[in-house]
């Protein structure tokens, strides 16, 4: 689905040279679970706005869905990002003046779904994310942890290839945080592809894949075994593979 | 203290320039705009102010019959004033003439006043030499005024002994005046002895007769509480005189305060052309709403940026900063920026009024006198405290624990207020853009419209009746000069009015007329239209006109007419063709002329005035209906050296009389002078109130905006387009500007349709203009909001996402 070579993404500030990505390479199939693990200005934000399109690379190549989007202009990146993909984020981002059900209807309506089929979409992804009977609330009468998952159901209601997820658990408890990665699982499971950056690494447990990242480096990439059981204290699940055992010994599922 | 405070008050100022800026633009655009106009208006309610008796002097005004009052009067009035009413302390008379000035080798033009040797005991001048007491006692006395002195004689001294030879009688300069600083109605020119007007009359009895009106007479009555009896009793004794003499039923005067004779432009025969009491009113309106506009901005900027400061607010209140701490801070803040905006506006005016008093033709003066200064600090800090005191009032209520959570932001009386402003605003440019609309198309259409009469080509000189038929024969053979006539007036100058015909089936039925003598080939030069008959011919023996004052009946002579007496005499311009129509009444017997001829209508005086019935009679020679003033029509594109040519034709027969002439299209463009310059002031202060409510417009969209960049973002990474974008931002203005319009344009249609009710030649109700201005305000709001909602909606959303 997503094949990046070679790419580097760095900010120039008053003095310093900042280099986010540095000549990163990586694939990421459809269906898969990708967590983002790293400490704070390893790049893991930067990632995901490339492959957001929100953000431009400055060499490299990347291939979204076989399109080349480094030869993109601004304007077939926002086209592609339109059709193909939804944010979840940190702070959520739900519009204040705005109802949870017409937040979730904005994306449908910049898509030009007809008014009917936009109803229909909003009602089956509120059921989905167990919101329906807060619908007409504004996003400040609502908990954290029900704020995203409104802001889950927008991501999701026009049915992207790809979700982005920008640490969507950061400004939950543990409760809601949960709730929340359940969600993500399941919207796995029917086929979504999630890229995921987080701080918590008990929810790697959650992906299928996990990479972790260092001054703009991957420094480690392997899949995750195992079934994720909520409620369980015990590790039931373990990421596998050959370098990287110090680095998830004290990771947890659950 | 205060250091601390002029600090904050800097670095706030320059935290957010762009708010500052706009805060800072739009008050000296207010404070600018309110100091011209004021200085205009001052200027115009000035007039007459420097003398020193001004608010004991009036001048004495006629009312005959229907007519506007006018200041022409007998020349006997002042005489009789001071011999039989005891409260008038004195009388005095000025009365203005063309002159020709022979100097060296030249002969100038000039215009003249004629005065009694009182006249400096009414209209003290400032003699810059002289003495006040006699200059005028001498029947050869001249007095110059200061332009005059320096033209004649290239200097203001000793100019005292020089002589000048005016209308071929040396004069004697006795006194030269002083320019004045402020304005008058007297006309700066030169001044000479009344007794040399009388010797231009060619009847001596005019001097005392009560319907020969030459003059205006001024008086002095130091008891205002006397002017409403002392009316009626003058109205009578000059009625009881002059009844009789005229057709007229009525003779009444008023006494007008000298101090009210600029501004009223209802009176007729003004030495100086009046300027008009509700224009200045208006612009006086004008200047407080850009002020007021100035001041909207600013407020709607401070509580705007509230949420920036509400933190300081909530800090200062923390460390136990009272309320009326923080108003005081607040308005000093305010104070601080109207008195920079201030100076930068004393500049800008300094920088315009030159332009302005060009415009305006004006000769203001802003020479910063104390009290001008005292005024302006009082404007400092009037726009000040009212510009600041709502920002100041919201921020220091503010609760502490509310603004430190950040949640000023959705303060709901907040952006109401800002909303209502927005619309005033709008409103007050809505109502001006429709104003303005509205004064312009009615001041093309009255220059515009038909006039009966072609304007172009034509030069009107004064006088040359004793050399006119050697002028005529002359100048006709210039290959140049299509015709040459004289008449008693012409368009664009007043008509007599005080004829009367009546139909021979109908004789108790007197109809008012206009008449102007004419010689032959008036309709011509003039391009009058003939609609049926013929016009005046040396062919026809008997055209000329000739009362017989012995026996009336047989006095000959045939009319024109034109089409509104046909039709009020109930004819077709060819029924009215052979007609007779009965002349006189009054004192003079009747006698009846046949009508040969029915011309178009054509405008005197101006287009505010309506077109009387006109009666036109044929002077077989220029003196024998006393024609004054003599026409030429030139081929289309004629050159300066044509009219050189004609000058000198004209010297050759009249070496004493300066050839002094006016293009026919100027005296039409003058006669609406002050409404044009008034209409151009109009049009500037409606920009600028436009460009001040748009700058206002532009702060707040920014402000809103940035307030917004967040959700901006949000939307553009669901799939928002930029045009969506743009629609959002500036859609939420639209609304505003509406609700404006509709508040606005009422107000504008009642007010717009009492304007136009004064105009009796007059558009329709132009509901374009409505139209136009609605959309006009739509498109300044869009464009100005499309600028920063572009820039926002093009921004990367990536930026916006984490400025938490």
């Amino acid at each position: 689905m997503i094949k990046i070579n070679n790419i580097s993404r760095s900010f120039i500030g008053d003095e310093v040279e900042t280099v986010a990505i540095d000549e990163m390479n990586l694939t990421i199939n459809k269906g898969e679970f990708l967590s983002i693990l790293g400490p704070s200005g390893c790049g893991k934000s930067t990632l995901l706005n490339v492959l957001g399109m929100l953000d431009s690379i400055d060499s490299g190549k990347f291939s979204f869905l076989d399109n080349p989007v480094d030869k993109f202009s601004e304007q077939q990146r926002a086209k592609l990002r339109k059709q193909h993909i939804g944010f979840i984020f940190q702070n959520f981002n739900l519009i204040d003046e705005l109802t949870v059900e017409q937040n979730i209807e904005l994306p449908l309506y910049y898509h030009n779904v007809a008014k009917a089929e936009r109803k229909k979409l909003v009602d089956a992804v509120l059921k989905r994310v167990d919101i329906s009977h807060r619908r007409k609330h504004l996003p400040a009468k609502l908990s954290g942890g029900q704020q995203q998952r409104v802001a889950i159901a927008r991501a999701i209601v026009t049915e992207p290839d790809l979700i982005l997820a920008d640490e969507p658990t950061g400004n939950l408890d543990s409760k809601s945080s949960t709730q929340v990665m359940t969600l993500l699982q399941q919207l796995n499971q029917d086929g979504a592809t999630i890229v995921m950056v987080t701080h918590a690494a008990e929810h790697v447990c959650y992906s299928s894949r996990v990479i972790e990242l260092l001054d703009g480096k991957i420094i480690n990439d392997h899949q995750v075994d195992g079934e994720v059981q909520s409620g369980n204290d015990e590790i039931n699940g373990m990421a596998k593979g050959e370098k990287n055992q110090q680095t998830f010994a004290e990771v947890s599922c659950g | 203290m205060v250091k601390f405070l002029f600090i904050v008050a800097w670095r706030n100022f320059c935290r957010d320039k762009l708010t500052s800026f706009i805060q800072l633009t739009g008050l000296i655009i207010g404070i600018a705009s309110f100091i011209l106009i004021q200085l205009y208006v001052d200027h115009q309610k000035s007039y007459n102010t420097a003398f020193t008796d001004a608010k004991d002097i009036y001048r004495i005004n006629l009312l005959r019959g229907e007519n506007k009052p006018q200041a022409q009067t007998p020349l006997r009035l002042s005489r009789e004033l001071r011999q039989n009413f005891s409260q008038v302390e004195d009388a005095t008379r000025v009365s203005p003439a063309n002159v020709s000035v022979k100097y060296l080798q030249s002969v100038y033009s000039e215009r003249a006043l004629y005065a009694d040797p009182n006249y400096f005991e009414f209209f003290d001048f400032e003699l810059l030499e002289g003495d006040i007491n006699t200059a005028l006692d001498a029947p050869d006395s001249l007095i110059l005024h200061q332009d005059l002195a320096v033209k004649y004689f290239a200097g203001i001294a000793g100019v005292i002994g020089k002589r000048l030879t005016i209308n071929g009688k040396e004069h004697q300069v006795t006194a030269v005046i002083k320019k004045p600083t402020t304005p008058t109605t007297m006309p700066l020119t030169m001044i000479l002895p009344m007794v040399n007007y009388y010797a231009q009359f060619s009847n001596p009895e005019w001097i005392d007769a009560w319907n020969f009106n030459a003059t205006r007479t001024f008086a002095k009555i130091p008891q205002k509480s006397a002017i409403n009896t002392l009316t009626a009793t003058i109205s009578d004794y000059y009625d009881s005189r002059a009844k009789g003499l005229s057709s007229y039923k009525t003779n009444r005067i008023n006494i007008q305060p000298l101090l009210d004779i600029y501004l009223d432009n209802t009176t007729t025969q003004s030495l100086t052309p009046p300027s008009s009491a509700v224009m200045v009113l208006i612009f006086s309106i004008i200047s407080m709403m850009i002020l007021v506009l100035a001041c909207v901005n600013f407020t709607n900027l401070s509580t705007a940026a509230a949420m920036r400061r509400g933190k300081e607010v909530g800090v200062r209140k923390a460390l136990g900063a009272s309320k009326r701490q923080l108003i005081s801070q607040y308005l000093a803040e305010a104070v601080m920026l109207s008195a920079l905006a201030s100076v930068f506006a004393v500049a800008l005016v300094a920088l315009c009024l030159p332009a302005f008093n060009q415009l305006m033709n004006v000769e203001l003066l802003f020479d910063f006198s104390v009290s001008q200064a005292l005024q302006l600090l009082a404007l400092t800090l009037l726009v000040g405290i009212l510009a600041g005191s709502y920002p100041a009032f919201y921020l220091s209520n503010l609760s502490p624990a509310h603004v430190l959570k950040g949640l000023v932001t959705t303060s709901k009386s907040g952006v109401w207020l800002r909303q209502s402003l927005i619309i005033l605003q709008f409103a007050i440019a809505a109502f001006l853009l429709v104003a303005s609309l509205v004064v312009n198309w009615q001041m093309q259409y009255i220059k515009n419209m038909e006039q009966g009469f072609d304007r172009e080509g034509v030069i009107v000189i004064s006088r040359g009746d004793n050399t006119y038929n050697a002028f005529k024969n002359q100048a006709l053979r210039h290959p140049d000069v299509l015709s040459v006539t004289m008449s008693h007036t012409v368009p664009t100058k007043a008509t007599r009015t005080s004829n009367t015909v009546r139909r021979l089936d109908d004789i108790s039925n007197e109809i008012w007329v206009g008449n102007n003598p004419v010689s032959l080939d008036f309709f011509k030069t003039y391009g009058i239209n003939l609609l049926s008959g013929r016009a005046f011919s040396n062919a026809y023996i008997n055209d000329a006109y000739q009362e017989n004052q012995t026996n009336w009946q047989s006095s000959t002579g045939k009319l024109m007419i034109n089409q509104t007496l046909a039709a009020t005499l109930g004819w077709s311009p060819e029924e009215a063709i052979g007609q007779l129509l009965t002349l006189g009444g009054g004192q003079d017997g009747l006698h009846n002329h046949q009508i040969i001829g029915v011309v178009e209508d054509s405008h005197y005086v101006n287009v505010k005035n309506i077109v009387p019935p006109m009666t036109y009679v044929l002077s077989a020679q220029p003196e024998d209906l006393s024609l004054r003033w003599t026409s030429i029509r030139f081929k289309a594109r004629t050159s300066y050296k044509a009219l050189k040519e004609i000058e000198l034709i004209w010297l050759g027969l009249a070496p004493d009389l300066a050839f002094k002439y006016d293009w026919l299209s100027d005296l039409f463009d003058s006669s609406y002078r002050n409404e044009t310059q008034q209409t151009e002031l109009l049009n500037v202060f409606t920009l600028l109130a436009i460009v001040v409510t748009a700058i206002g417009l532009f702060g707040l969209a920014a402000f809103n905006t940035q307030r917004r960049v967040k959700e901006i973002a949000v939307r553009k990474i669901l799939g928002a387009s930029t045009g969506q974008l743009c629609f959002m931002l500036v859609n939420q203005f639209s609304i505003l500007v509406v609700a404006a319009n509709v508040i606005a344009l009422p107000l504008a249609y009642l007010l717009m349709r009492d304007w136009l009710d004064n105009f009796i030649y007059r558009i329709d109700m132009p509901y374009s203009a409505f139209l136009l201005s609605a959309a006009f305000s739509l498109v300044i709001a869009y464009f100005t909001v499309m600028v920063i909602a572009y820039r926002a909606a093009t921004a990367k959303p990536v930026d916006s996402l984490h400025c938490d």
